[in-house]
């Protein structure tokens, strides 16, 4: 392996090249280090010429990326080889890092990024959790008489009902009347009988890759009615919302077009409703590749992060397919959530506070009618953890 | 002295023979693993390793597991069930295992875990709670039929108190374990699942969200292992240049033949880490 470090501006540029492994990657790290103690916090890695990444060297990547965050700054790579790319993708590093085709891309992205300022920076996540996402009106309704606000949103299925209102500026008050529009029982009444025939007769009624067992017309209906045509753009705190590739099953964030078409795609729970088409992609449930997306703040370089998530309750008895379908669906939901949490918790060079309120009662998909007793628990699962969020504020 | 190697092979079907090409290679150079873990296919070829079977005996011995016969009844099964003729339980499958197990019968008899030449451990999944379950004792025959119940295509199996399913589930390349067990080294074989385009019954569509899970599952838990272990983990990734369906095991000598070309690429430098003190 080999490194040769150039400056432009204050930035600095770190070529490396051949091998980066386990026996090479130490000198690497040194190489980094030596650059942020100097004071250069924000770097560009070049790893055009890097013919082998092994896992020693990626985390060694991961390592120097915590170092320069946890300093301020922020390390991005820039990489052009195929074989190097593939390493990356599937180490989840293109999730956490910033990866740019170009030096100079990466340099000039130094500029715009809205973290330029050295105030600290809290992000709330809401992840996949349908009718328990509304805790997360509770977690606000703490922070609020704190006066504690968010300077990024993210949201997933269900969760993403309650990031957009409240990146849209709308009131708690308005939030509480919003949900009991956007999820109640009428968006789930609407039976799709042609999806229930194709599976039954699928010589008769064709079964195509929109199946659903519920008809999205009331659904799309009561989203209209809250956030009409307004965009991302609209939003007064900046909003993403997480969803997932139907074909490839890739995560797919989105932060621009219509609030009503980021949502119906997030909430796409599989068999439930349908993929939504959009930007000439299928999309469906964010909760199929990233239930919980933390991996978004830890990006864009966020230092604390709210994260409220919830485990996809598992069906109590078993009586036909489809129940086994969706059985075995929120099994690996939940170990995927675990999963990405574990991840993110390694990876991230500041504060994930978990926020994962307990409900004695059980919650299932549907049942809009607990809303108020959930928003008691999330304010109270906020509440537990408020002391410390303020003593890292702080800090 | 401490073996420092060893070998993961991950769910993925008839994918999974790749690792006999790993095991190939490896002992060309004289390379030995202390330890091997396997999930779902992968719990096939990990448990002939770690019998000390060799690799062609090993080849012969499950060219035959999987030929269509195995999959008989499917279609009719599934009609029955969707239809609601027959109740369909946590119990129930869309194949019937007899076929299947007799064939798994054939190759690891009545073994258990502590007839292997190194430590084997298998994953599954609780079927009640989705965690991980590491099967290390008892007949390996069991173990295997835990570990590649498929959802809803085999039944889940018993073991002790404990319903299991396919280890994909929560765990489809279990990196953990040799974590667990202290090995610096680790090879790992692991595939995503295929993902077919054209979705024309409720079946595909159950199985591709399944692959999708799967994969999504892989990608994740690959990505933890790879930020958290203290040394070197190296996948195996072979290169398939035609489609190879999960269960076409007429190209198990192919997939062999390009796991042992994947293997080689890496292993003058699992050398160097085996030469390495540290």
């Amino acid at each position: 392996m080999k490194t040769e470090v150039k400056h432009v501006d204050n930035y600095a540029v770190v070529v490396v090249s051949e091998s980066v492994d386990a026996l090479t990657a130490p000198d690497l790290a040194k190489a980094i280090t030596e650059q942020i103690t100097r004071g250069h916090i924000n770097l560009v890695v070049d790893l055009a010429g890097v013919d082998f990444m092994s896992s020693a060297g990626l985390r060694t990547l991961l390592g120097a990326v915590k170092e320069s965050r946890s300093n301020g700054g922020d390390l991005r790579i820039t990489s052009s080889n195929p074989g190097v790319d593939k390493v990356l993708k599937m180490s989840g590093f293109n999730n956490i890092a910033k990866v740019f085709p170009s030096q100079a891309e990466a340099i000039a992205s130094f500029g715009s990024s809205f973290m330029s300022d050295t105030k600290k920076k809290i992000a709330l996540v809401i992840g996949a959790g349908s009718v328990k996402c509304a805790a997360a009106l509770g977690l606000w309704k703490a922070l609020e008489r704190e006066d504690i606000h968010f300077d990024m949103i993210v949201g997933c299925s269900g969760g993403s009902l309650y990031a957009a209102a409240m990146a849209m500026g709308f009131s708690l008050q308005e939030c509480i009347d919003n949900t009991k529009k956007l999820w109640n029982r009428s968006i789930t009444q609407k039976r799709n009988w042609r999806a229930l025939a194709s599976i039954l007769l699928p010589g008769v009624v064709k079964f195509n890759n929109q199946f659903s067992m519920i008809s999205d017309g009331p659904m799309l209906k009561s989203f209209t009615s809250v956030f009409g045509e307004k965009t991302f753009a609209d939003t007064k705190t900046p909003l993403y919302v997480m969803a997932t590739d139907f074909e490839t099953g890739e995560s797919i964030l989105q932060h621009e077009g219509r609030l009503v078409d980021a949502l119906r795609a997030s909430v796409a729970i599989p068999y439930i409703w349908s993929a939504w088409q959009h930007n000439g992609r299928l999309l469906i449930d964010g909760a199929a590749s990233n239930p919980l997306p933390v991996d978004v703040p830890i990006r864009e370089g966020v230092d604390i992060i709210l994260a409220m998530g919830f485990q996809s309750p598992l069906p109590s008895r078993i009586k036909s397919v489809s129940r086994y379908a969706f059985y075995i669906n929120s099994l690996m939901t939940n170990n995927l959530l675990n999963a990405n949490f574990a991840f993110h918790n390694a990876v991230h060079h500041a504060e994930i506070i978990s926020i994962f309120p307990e409900f004695e009662r059980s919650i299932r998909l549907f049942d809009t009618d607990q809303i108020p007793y959930v928003i008691e628990q999330g304010e109270k699962a906020m509440q537990e953890q408020l002391p410390y969020l303020k003593r890292l504020l702080e800090s | 002295m401490k073996n420092r190697l060893s070998i993961v092979i991950g769910s993925g079907g008839v994918l999974c023979a790749a690792s006999l090409g790993l095991s190939k290679a490896l002992h060309r150079e004289g390379l030995t693993p202390g330890l091997a873990v396997g999930c779902s296919g992968g719990s096939i070829y990990a448990a002939t390793i770690a019998l000390g079977m060799d690799p062609d005996e090993a080849q012969r011995l499950t060219l035959n597991l999987f030929t269509s016969d195995v999959f008989e009844g499917y279609t009719s099964n599934l009609k029955s069930a969707l239809s609601g003729e027959t109740r369909f339980s946590e119990s129930s499958s869309l194949i019937d295992d007899n076929i299947m197990y007799e064939r798994l019968r054939s190759v690891f008899l009545a073994k258990t875990f502590e007839e292997t030449v190194f430590p084997l451990h298998i994953v599954a999944t609780d079927f009640y709670t989705g965690e991980r379950a590491v099967i290390s004792s008892g007949r390996i025959l069991d173990a295997i039929r835990a570990s590649i119940a498929i959802p809803m295509i085999f039944s889940p199996w018993k073991i002790g108190d404990q319903l299991l399913v396919d280890g994909a589930v929560c765990d489809p390349l279990p990196i953990d374990v040799a974590i667990q067990q202290g090995s610096d080294v680790i090879a790992a074989v692991g595939f995503e699942m295929p993902i077919r385009m054209r979705l024309n019954s409720y079946t595909a569509m159950t199985t591709h969200f399944n692959s999708l899970y799967m994969n999504n599952i892989l990608k994740s838990t690959f990505a933890f292992y790879n930020a958290v272990h203290h040394a070197e983990i190296i996948p195996i990734l072979p290169n398939f240049e035609k489609p190879v369906g999960t269960f076409d095991t007429q190209q198990i000598p192919y997939i062999i033949e390009q796991g042992e070309r994947a293997a080689e690429e890496h292993i003058p430098y699992i050398k160097k880490l085996l030469l390495n003190p540290e």
